[in-house]
């Protein structure tokens, strides 16, 4: 049973809209500057890629923005942007509509505003949305309520990897015959003092803090770790029956899914990259193409020193010798964490749609050990009819989307 | 039908605006009323003006219990007052509010 996209919602440091962040991309900005949500003066990466201006316009009350935290806030802007994107009206879509709309971290904002207030005031002065506003199904929830999506509702947590669990694991709920309609996404808002600060301690994150537009830079050998960045993603994905019965228009079809674990490390990747390349081995595979195939990879590639070169080899190691050109869009808009995987998931579809491939920038020395074309610092037009997006989480968690075109 | 599910802010705005010609403007010039019905209207996400005192939460603002909490830890804020849940039950209007409020600082609160 074939499964298609029929509407995209992006959030993304570019501002809302799908094109909007897909044509800042091709232009090769970049959206990361100095981290302006807090004070971040004693951080060690004082760097990230922020969404400055939710634009809600009406779509939220006064109310809802105070109550819900940013993540939530993001996903249900990407939501309202998916469904009308695919026409779906603002009626209940009923109980054959399912959520998945993952986050890697969930309500970190609204945990450390409670947290002082916990040791500021005392227990009885945490507020009574602390919970609701941190749990991290409730993007999901939010989003079903405004709908009126009432099937399976859930939040895939696979950290880096939660927005691209949520859409592969829509397409085996739909093939499964689960729901006509799935909205699956990913969303995440850690740019928090809290959250740049335990990623600091790990040294994940790059510290080149006076050149901003030049600390992402994946596969580059001055790479020193992911800029961190917010936003969501959301894909309305219905079966093709679905989709042809209502007269939708089709935007890609989502032909691929694979998924791995490494089970090897808490944050390392596998040191032979196993899991990785078994994840994209399985969306070809689910897909029924072959490596050859596929026109196109956008790549987990976050601008750390091993995973970047790890993701590299597992893509020699599946596509040879002639691997297709790679790029890795965390380079303008950083590491949307949770919500990267489904960010992306919308970026392939745009690939597929407009011929275009979003350059990997910041490419000044090449790292000899990455033998990948990155489709270097400039956007290349290329027709392509498959599209690979890859995203791998913390925990060894993998996950791999075959995009076709329709 | 996305906005109209809203929350209680939105339902509240709804409710209020067929109500509010009754009203009794901003509670009089007294200053606990005022600060009372300026808390009510930042929880609520109503105009100060719009409020009155026989206007329950519940029924009329369509508060739900976790916006009940949410004002009342803000009221506690706002007056420096503990509202122990035994008298949540006394506290379902907007009257009601400043009523206890004003006893709780006759009998020696902040």
């Amino acid at each position: 049973m074939d499964v298609v996209v029929t509407g995209l919602g992006v959030l993304t440091p570019f501002g809302r809209g799908a094109a909007r962040t897909f044509e800042a991309l091709v232009a090769g900005r970049s959206a990361i500057g100095p981290i302006t949500r807090f004070d971040a003066s004693a951080q060690r990466s004082r760097i990230a890629a922020e969404v400055r201006d939710i634009e809600a316009g009406n779509d939220l009350t006064a109310v809802e923005l105070r109550t819900y935290d940013r993540f939530q806030i993001f996903a249900i802007l990407a939501a309202i942007d998916a469904v009308r994107d695919a026409g779906l009206g603002d009626g209940p879509l009923g109980d054959r509509a399912a959520v998945l709309v993952g986050s890697g971290i969930g309500g970190i904002g609204t945990i450390e505003r409670d947290g002082e207030t916990l040791c500021g005031k005392g227990p009885r002065r945490v507020s009574p949305y602390f919970i609701p506003a941190s749990i991290p199904n409730l993007a999901a929830s939010l989003v079903a309520m405004r709908f009126g999506a009432r099937g399976v509702c859930l939040a895939p947590a696979s950290a880096c990897a939660s927005g691209a669990h949520a859409i592969g694991e829509a397409l085996w709920m739909l093939r499964a015959g689960r729901a006509d309609v799935v909205l699956a996404g990913g969303t995440e808002a850690a740019v928090t003092p809290l959250a740049v600060a335990g990623f600091g301690a790990m040294r994940a994150l790059s510290e080149r803090n006076d050149e901003p537009g030049r600390a992402s830079r994946p596969f580059d050998r001055g790479r020193d770790g992911f800029v961190i960045g917010e936003g969501a993603g959301m894909l309305v994905l219905e079966t093709a029956a679905h989709a042809a019965a209502r007269g939708a228009r089709v935007r890609a079809r989502l032909a691929g899914y694979g998924a791995s674990g490494d089970a090897h490390h808490i944050t390392q990747p596998d040191p032979e990259a196993a899991g990785m390349t078994r994840a994209m081995a399985l969306a070809l595979e689910d897909a029924r193409i072959a490596p050859g195939d596929v026109g196109y990879i956008n790549a987990h590639a976050t601008s750390t020193p091993l995973g970047d070169r790890l993701e590299a080899k597992a893509i020699r190691e599946l596509f040879g010798d002639h691997p297709p050109p790679v790029s890795s869009t965390k380079s303008a808009i950083g590491h949307l964490l949770g919500a990267a995987g489904a960010v992306e998931a919308a970026i392939a579809v745009l690939v597929l749609e407009r011929g275009v491939l979003p350059p990997t920038l910041n490419q000044e020395d090449p790292d000899p050990q990455i033998e990948l074309d990155v489709v270097p610092n400039e956007a290349r037009p290329a027709s392509v009819r498959h599209v690979l997006s890859n995203a791998f989480g913390f925990g060894g968690t993998n996950a791999s989307l075959l995009f076709a075109r329709s | 039908m996305g906005r109209s599910q809203g929350t209680a802010g939105g339902r509240s705005e709804a409710i209020v605006s067929g109500k509010r010609k009754g009203g009794s403007g901003n509670g009089g010039g007294n200053g606990i009323d005022r600060r009372v019905f300026a808390v009510v209207a930042r929880v609520m996400n109503i105009e100060a003006d719009a409020l009155a005192p026989e206007l329950r939460f519940v029924e009329d603002l369509r508060a739900d219990s976790l916006r009940v909490m949410e004002l009342v830890l803000e009221l506690q804020e706002e007056f420096g007052i503990e509202i122990p849940d035994s008298a949540l039950e006394r506290i379902r209007s907007v009257g009601d509010a400043i009523e206890f409020v004003r006893g709780k600082r006759a009998s020696g609160g902040a």
